[in-house]
């Protein structure tokens, strides 16, 4: 049993459905990764001139509501950011071991020390590059209603505010919330199934 | 004793009852929803939604029999969830009693979702008085339960936090009701208890009532089971035991609960269980809004003691100790020990059931656990224990491992059916039950009084009781599904006189309110009335339905004025049969003996809100408007929510030519129901008078064409005289004749309809239904 408070914990929990697990990885990533995605969207900008891509992207969102001090403290259970970091830290795992760059001394570690190997320092610029990558491509996994409430969320917006900048009821914000939770979950799910075949037929 | 709780996660930012976890999935289903299944229900919703966004809420029942069978109860949830938050945001409460009446399937969910319906937190909702109080100050909104908001607050003196509960004005809007909340709150200031919440201080007045609480940082029972499954049975045991500690030393103050329940248990932090909310069910009692109670008993019945339910006052702390057993049974089971997909079903197996075991749910808990239950559960409040204290030395043996003391009478380990029943409280008596905590309380106070004369009803009469309760509130939906209720009866017990009258009578309803075509239902109505009548000639409702029929529908004098009076003769204190006969009375241009007989109606119903407003209305028909205006304001101080009475107020002060006022009220009524077009002609009426003519053609271009389909022929009559357009008025009223609808009989009285007096083409239609001008 992994003790409590460890990464591999946030993740069963995260599978129980409890996004509040993870809100203490999200802490201890918060402010590097405002940073980084800042820098991130600085040359992405420079690169891109259709804005729109920017306008979708969760760093985007990210910067947007750091920079109007929305992000205090994490205590709302239905914030999506610790949610994506998690997610993000098993993809770059998932990624590593498919490039078979963390192959040390000829054995594996198991899936959930890699995590926590990553979770364990800060973010590094190309976990954030990464990260950006995922987040937007999860958010294009999403129909457009729940994604828009997706990146309101990313913004730090509480329920409350969302519904009111979408003009709908506070009980759509957390149905669509649990919506975003199940489809990226079985995402999740799928890449676990995909990367074990991957890991027999080696 | 703490110490056997089991670690639960820590909530220290969440002092007493705050609202469990809200979300799509419930952990306890044992369905695993996909991201398809979650899409397909998100998308039901979002129309429904946006049929609430545009003014048109759809009915729930029609969505879900639309909706793939698999997904009903997770979409039940969510849009019952909807439902009750644009409700809220219209200022209405959620409609707990519909809905458990409407949904018996799913009264777990109604409970959750009505549980966690906050308010959309607005400032305003803090009440006034706790705005600027001398004392108070209110930090956070902490929930919200069926008495009122609880807040948390800060003393400001003194220094130390509390959570002071606000109680709803429906509780406490006579000064008697004030007083008995003072004179509770007063005995419950004296229990000093670690394992009760203490009451510092209460306030009440007219702008507003109070309760100020020990803050306990936790969370309740119910919570507490709902999220992390029942407790490991050595923690049951030290909660209950902590809880009797609590009950005992009430007990030696005199001091009974009368409503525990998981709800009202709160496991402090520290693992300390404290009572809460001690003698506030004795409020309920008093209630005036007949909606609340059902809703109030959502939460407790499943916990309420067999004694209980036959009278809500008579309880001693027995019944406190039978509802600690369900409370314990549904520690170790997470269910309560009871089910039952409806109010007297419920009471019924607490009556009548055999004890479920709780061993058969978890064979971990020991025999001797399982018998303290029986014990605690037992039928006969003399088969219980008789104080706290001897079943806290009982639980102290089991949790020792110990058998229990031997008793007088050993409790078998399931309650035997024989045993649970006393000879002196056989059927009936139970029934009377149902009658006082549904018929009784919440309306039709005179109808028990009747009741109480000519005979209870027999045991198999529920669903008959519970169709007249639906009945009384007067409303489609209700009175629709009263209808089922009692074809249901009749095809159980094709010689249940008394049902074919309520049939009748349930008919009549929806012919008079227009709810149903007059041509097709009235004459159902009648044949019920004749069948009833057949079957009991001495039945007073079969003849009043009868009467009521001849005097709105077939508009046959003799015939009603001979029903009506052999009605009157049969059952002098029925107050249905005074109220209908004013009707008639008034209708025959005897106003004075109207307004006797109406009185007497209010006289023995007194707390029935129609009555009362048609005290008002036959005022407004006699001319005496102020009088009427008066009696209105009364019936709307019981309930502010009561649509009719709004529109009847409007009309009066009209009449008084306080234009401005009226259109006030008929602001008020709109969204209250879904007779919002009632509401618009009144609208379009009192422009008319004002002789905003553009106005008025706008509304009437929205109403022309809903009119006829809706049979609001009188109002658009009204309309046109206003709008002094006699050659419509008189077009319209010929269709109401014509088309037999119910509102012509009152043709011949109506203020409203004055100017069209003298035309020559309106005395022949009174004429048409034998009614000289």
């Amino acid at each position: 049993m992994p003790p409590s408070g460890s990464v591999t914990a946030w993740i069963a929990g995260l599978k129980a459905g409890k996004a509040t697990a993870a809100e203490p990885l999200w802490n201890r990533y918060f402010a590097r990764l405002v940073g980084l995605a800042r820098r991130k969207l600085a040359t992405a900008s420079q690169r891109l001139a259709d804005d729109e891509d920017v306008a979708l992207s969760a760093f985007k969102s990210l910067c947007q509501g750091a920079a109007e001090g929305r992000f205090p403290q994490l205590t709302d259970r239905d914030n999506l950011w610790p949610l994506l970091v998690v997610l993000t830290a098993r993809k770059s795992v998932d990624l590593l071991r498919s490039e078979g760059r963390s192959k040390r001394g000829g054995d594996w570690k198991s899936v959930s020390e890699e995590i926590e190997r990553i979770a364990s320092h800060e973010p590094t610029p190309e976990f954030a590059v990464l990260m950006n990558d995922y987040c937007d491509w999860l958010l294009s996994q999403l129909d457009p209603g729940p994604r828009e409430v997706a990146l309101l969320k990313l913004d730090g917006c509480t329920n409350q505010e969302a519904a009111s900048r979408l003009g709908c009821g506070i009980r759509t914000i957390e149905r669509r919330l649990e919506l975003i939770r199940r489809v990226w979950a079985e995402i999740v799910e799928q890449d676990e199934a995909h990367s074990l075949s991957r890991e027999t037929a080696r | 004793m703490s110490t056997l709780l089991p670690n639960l996660p820590p909530n220290s930012a969440t002092p007493n009852s705050v609202p469990p976890d809200k979300g799509f999935s419930d952990p306890r289903d044992e369905v695993h929803w996909t991201a398809t299944n979650l899409k397909q229900i998100d998308a039901i919703c979002e129309q429904f939604e946006t049929a609430w966004l545009t003014g048109k809420p759809v009915d729930i029942r029609q969505v879900l029999e639309r909706a793939e069978p698999f997904l009903a109860p997770l979409l039940f949830r969510e849009l019952l969830a909807i439902d009750v938050e644009y409700r809220q945001r219209q200022g209405q409460s959620a409609p707990v009693a519909d809905v458990c009446l409407a949904f018996p399937e799913y009264p777990d969910i109604i409970r959750l979702v009505c549980s966690q319906a906050l308010p959309v937190a607005n400032d305003d909702a803090i009440p006034e008085m706790l705005v600027s109080h001398p004392r108070y100050e209110v930090t956070g909104r902490l929930g919200m339960g069926g008495m009122g908001t609880v807040f948390a607050g800060h003393h400001k003196v003194l220094g130390r936090d509390v959570a002071i509960k606000v109680i709803r004005h429906e509780f406490l809007a006579s000064v008697t009701a004030r007083e008995r909340f003072l004179r509770e709150a007063r005995t419950a200031a004296r229990l000093q208890h670690p394992n009760v919440v203490t009451v510092y201080d209460a306030e009440a007045s007219e702008a507003g009532q109070f309760l100020v609480m020990e803050a306990v940082s936790g969370a309740d029972l119910a919570r507490t089971v709902d999220e992390n499954g029942p407790l490991p049975w050595e923690a049951a045991c030290d909660a209950i035991l902590q809880a009797a500690a609590g009950l005992e030393a009430a007990r030696q103050i005199g001091l009974v609960h009368r409503d525990l329940s998981p709800r009202n248990l709160m496991l402090a932090d520290d693992g300390t269980v404290k009572l809460l909310d001690f003698g506030l069910a004795s409020l309920s009692f008093g209630v005036s809004d007949p909606s609340l109670v059902p809703g109030m008993l959502v939460g407790s019945v499943p916990f309420m003691s067999p004694e209980q339910a036959i009278d809500p006052s008579a309880s001693d702390v027995r019944s406190d100790l039978y509802g600690l057993g369900c409370v314990m049974f549904f520690l170790l089971t997470g269910k309560p020990p009871y089910a039952g997909s409806s109010l007297p079903e419920l009471l019924e197996a607490h009556r009548h059931h055999p004890l479920p075991d709780a061993r058969a749910v978890d064979p971990e808990i020991p025999p001797a656990v399982a018998a303290i239950i029986c014990r605690l559960l037992a039928k006969s409040p003399a088969d219980r224990y008789q104080t706290p204290s001897e079943l806290a030395k009982d639980l102290n043996h089991a949790i020792k491992g110990e058998q229990p003391q031997p008793t007088p009478e050993p409790p078998a380990t399931v309650v035997p059916v024989t045993v649970s029943k006393s000879p002196r409280r056989s059927g009936p008596s139970f029934l009377y039950a149902i009658g006082i905590t549904l018929v009784g309380i919440v309306l039709a106070i005179g109808y028990r009084q009747y009741l109480g004369k000519s005979g209870l009803p027999t045991v198999d009469d529920s669903a008959f009781v519970q169709g007249r309760s639906l009945l009384d509130q007067r409303q489609e939906r209700q009175v629709r599904l009263a209808i089922v209720k009692f074809q249901d009866v009749i095809a159980r017990q094709p010689k249940h006189a008394r049902a074919y009258a309520a049939l009748a009578e349930a008919y009549n309803l929806c012919g008079d309110y227009g709810w149903e075509p007059a041509t097709t239902v009235f004459p159902k109505a009648i044949a019920a009335a004749h069948r009833s009548l057949e079957l009991d000639p001495d039945l007073a409702e079969g003849r009043l339905d009868l009467a009521f029929a001849a005097a709105t529908y077939t508009c046959d004098w003799d015939e009603a004025d001979r029903q009506f009076r052999r009605a009157l003769e049969i059952a002098p204190n029925l107050p249905s049969a005074h109220h209908w006969f004013a009707w008639y009375l008034l209708q025959q241009r005897h106003f004075d003996e109207a307004l006797v007989e109406i009185q007497r109606a209010q006289e023995l119903a007194p707390d029935n809100l129609i009555i009362m407003s048609n005290v008002g209305k036959i005022l407004y028909f006699s001319r005496k408007y102020a009088a009427a205006v008066e009696r209105h304001r009364a019936a709307l101080e019981l309930d502010q929510d009561f649509q009719k009475g709004h529109m009847d107020l409007g009309y009066t002060l009209i009449e008084l030519n306080r234009i401005d006022e009226a259109l006030a009220e008929f602001d008020r009524a709109i969204g209250i129901s879904s007779h919002d077009l009632d509401v618009k002609a009144a609208r379009a009426y009192a422009l008319a008078r004002q002789g905003k003519k553009e106005a008025t053609q706008e509304l009437l271009k929205i109403l022309q064409p809903e009119a006829e389909r809706v049979g609001l022929f009188v109002e658009m009559a009204h309309i046109y005289t206003a709008l002094g357009d006699s050659d419509q008025a008189i077009r319209w009223l010929e269709k109401a004749f014509t088309q037999k609808a119910p509102g012509r009989a009152d043709v011949g009285v109506d203020p409203r309809l004055d100017p069209l007096r003298m035309d020559y083409r309106f005395a022949p239609l009174l004429k048409s239904i034998g009614i000289e001008q």
